[in-house]
C-alpha cells in the first residue's frame, strides 16, 4: 500500500496518535455533560409515556438552542484544524446527497445535523435512471433549516397505513403545497401520512433534524413520483424483520425442535411477519402449525391472512376434516 | 405430512423487509437521512455517543 508522507509520519508517531485520542476523549467527556444533551435526556426520562408529539417537542427545544450548537462546533473545529487525522467522536451519517453527524441518540429520538449538497442533488435529479418514489417514512420528523440554500420543497400526503393495511386499496398520494423556504424555517412532518420532495436548491443546505422513534407507522410506503400511484411498502419494524430471517434460517436448517419457539412468535403485530412465520412453521412441522392455522383462518385481524389461512387449510388439510367427520360417523 | 413452502399461498399485499425499497427516492426525507435512527438501531449500542 502506498501512503503519503504525512500519514506515514503520523503512523510512526505514537505520542501524536495518543494526543489525538486524548483530544477525542476530552471532547466526549465535555459533550456528555453539556447542558444541550443533559437537558434533552432529562426531559425525555421524565416522560411517563413518551408520545411522538411530546418527544418531537422536546427535540425541537434542543434544536432551537443555536448558541449551544455553535459551541459544540467551535469546540470541534480547532481540533480538526490542528490534526488532519482528528476524527470527531460523533457518528457520521449520510446518503447520496447529504453528510452529517448524530448529535443525540436514544431509544426515542435521533437528532442530527447534515449538509445537503446542491451539486449532488442536481446530479441525482439529472442523472436519474428508472422510476423513483416519494417515500413516507412512517416517523415524525422536524427539520430546522439553518441555511435553507433557497430550497423549494413540495409537500405530499397519503392515507396512513394501519394494522389492516391492504396494498391494492392505496390509490395515489397527492400534492398539498409547494414553496421556497428561507433560513431558520422549520419543516414538521408526520411521516405516517406526510412527506416532501426537494424540487430545487440554489446552494448547499445545512439543517438540524430530529427523527422520532416512538409512535410511528408499522410500514414505510412508496408512491411513484410520476404517476403518484402506490408502488410498495416495507416493514418499519426492524425486530419483526429480524425474526422473519431467523425463522427462515431455522426452517432451512430443518430444526423441528424449534417449532414450539416459532409457534410462540405467531402473535407478532406485523401481519406480513405473522404469515411469513406461519408459512415457515407449516413447512417445518405441519402438525404443530395446524391448530394455529385454524385460528388464523377463523380470527386473524387481517383479511388477507384469514383468506390465505383458509386457502392453505383447504389445499393441505381438507382430508383431516373429512377424517374427523368419518370418525365421528 | 411434509409441505413444500413454495406451494403455500402468499399474501396479495407484499411487504418488504425493514430498510428495503422498491424504487430510488426522488429526493426527500430518506435522502436527507431520516432513516438514521433505524440505522443506529441496527448497529447497536456501540456507536451511541451520548450514553
Amino acid at each position: 500500500m502506498l501512503i503519503g508522507a504525512e500519514l506515514a509520519a503520523w503512523l510512526d508517531d505514537g505520542d501524536r496518535q495518543r494526543a489525538g485520542r486524548a483530544a477525542v476523549d476530552a471532547f466526549v467527556d465535555r459533550w456528555k455533560i453539556h447542558p444541550l444533551t443533559m437537558d434533552l435526556r432529562r426531559e425525555l426520562k421524565a416522560m411517563a409515556v413518551p408520545t411522538a408529539a411530546s418527544v418531537l417537542a422536546a427535540a425541537e427545544r434542543m434544536m432551537q438552542r443555536t448558541g449551544d450548537l455553535n459551541e459544540l462546533f467551535a469546540d470541534l473545529i480547532p481540533a480538526a484544524l490542528a490534526d488532519p487525522f482528528f476524527r470527531p467522536p460523533l457518528v457520521a451519517v449520510g446518503s447520496d446527497i447529504a453528510d452529517g453527524f448524530v448529535l443525540y441518540d436514544d431509544p426515542s429520538v435521533t437528532v442530527s445535523v447534515a449538509v445537503t449538497s446542491a451539486d449532488a442533488l442536481a446530479a441525482k435529479k439529472s442523472g436519474a435512471r428508472g422510476a423513483s418514489s416519494i417515500h413516507f417514512t412512517g416517523v415524525s420528523v422536524a427539520f430546522r433549516l439553518i441555511k435553507s440554500g433557497g430550497v423549494t420543497i413540495s409537500l405530499w400526503e397519503a392515507p396512513e397505513a394501519g394494522a389492516d393495511f391492504v396494498g391494492e386499496r392505496r390509490g395515489k398520494c397527492r400534492l398539498v403545497g409547494r414553496r421556497r423556504y428561507e433560513d431558520g424555517e422549520w419543516i414538521l412532518l408526520d411521516g405516517r401520512s406526510q412527506s416532501f420532495v426537494i424540487e430545487h436548491v440554489e446552494s448547499d443546505m445545512v439543517c438540524l433534524q430530529a427523527a422520532v422513534k416512538v409512535g410511528g407507522a408499522p410500514l414505510t410506503l412508496e408512491y411513484d413520483s410520476r404517476t403518484l400511484d402506490y408502488v410498495g411498502a416495507s416493514s418499519a419494524d426492524e425486530s419483526a424483520s429480524r425474526v422473519q430471517i431467523m425463522v427462515s434460517l431455522l426452517r432451512l436448517m430443518g430444526r423441528r425442535d424449534a417449532a414450539p419457539v416459532i409457534a410462540d412468535l405467531l402473535d407478532i403485530p406485523s401481519f406480513s411477519a405473522r404469515w411469513h412465520i406461519m408459512r415457515e412453521l407449516l413447512a417445518l412441522d405441519a402438525d404443530a402449525a395446524l391448530p394455529h392455522l385454524r385460528r388464523f383462518a377463523a380470527e386473524d385481524p387481517h383479511p388477507e391472512v384469514r383468506a390465505a389461512a383458509a386457502r392453505t387449510l383447504d389445499m393441505f388439510f381438507a382430508h383431516t376434516v373429512k377424517d374427523a367427520a368419518s370418525c365421528h360417523a | 405430512m411434509t409441505i413444500d413452502i413454495a406451494n403455500i399461498p402468499e399474501l396479495d399485499t407484499v411487504i418488504g423487509m425493514h430498510g428495503s425499497v422498491k424504487q430510488t427516492e426522488v429526493g426527500g426525507p430518506v435522502c436527507m437521512g431520516v432513516l438514521i435512527g433505524i440505522a443506529l438501531l441496527i448497529k447497536g449500542e456501540d456507536i451511541r455517543v451520548n450514553e
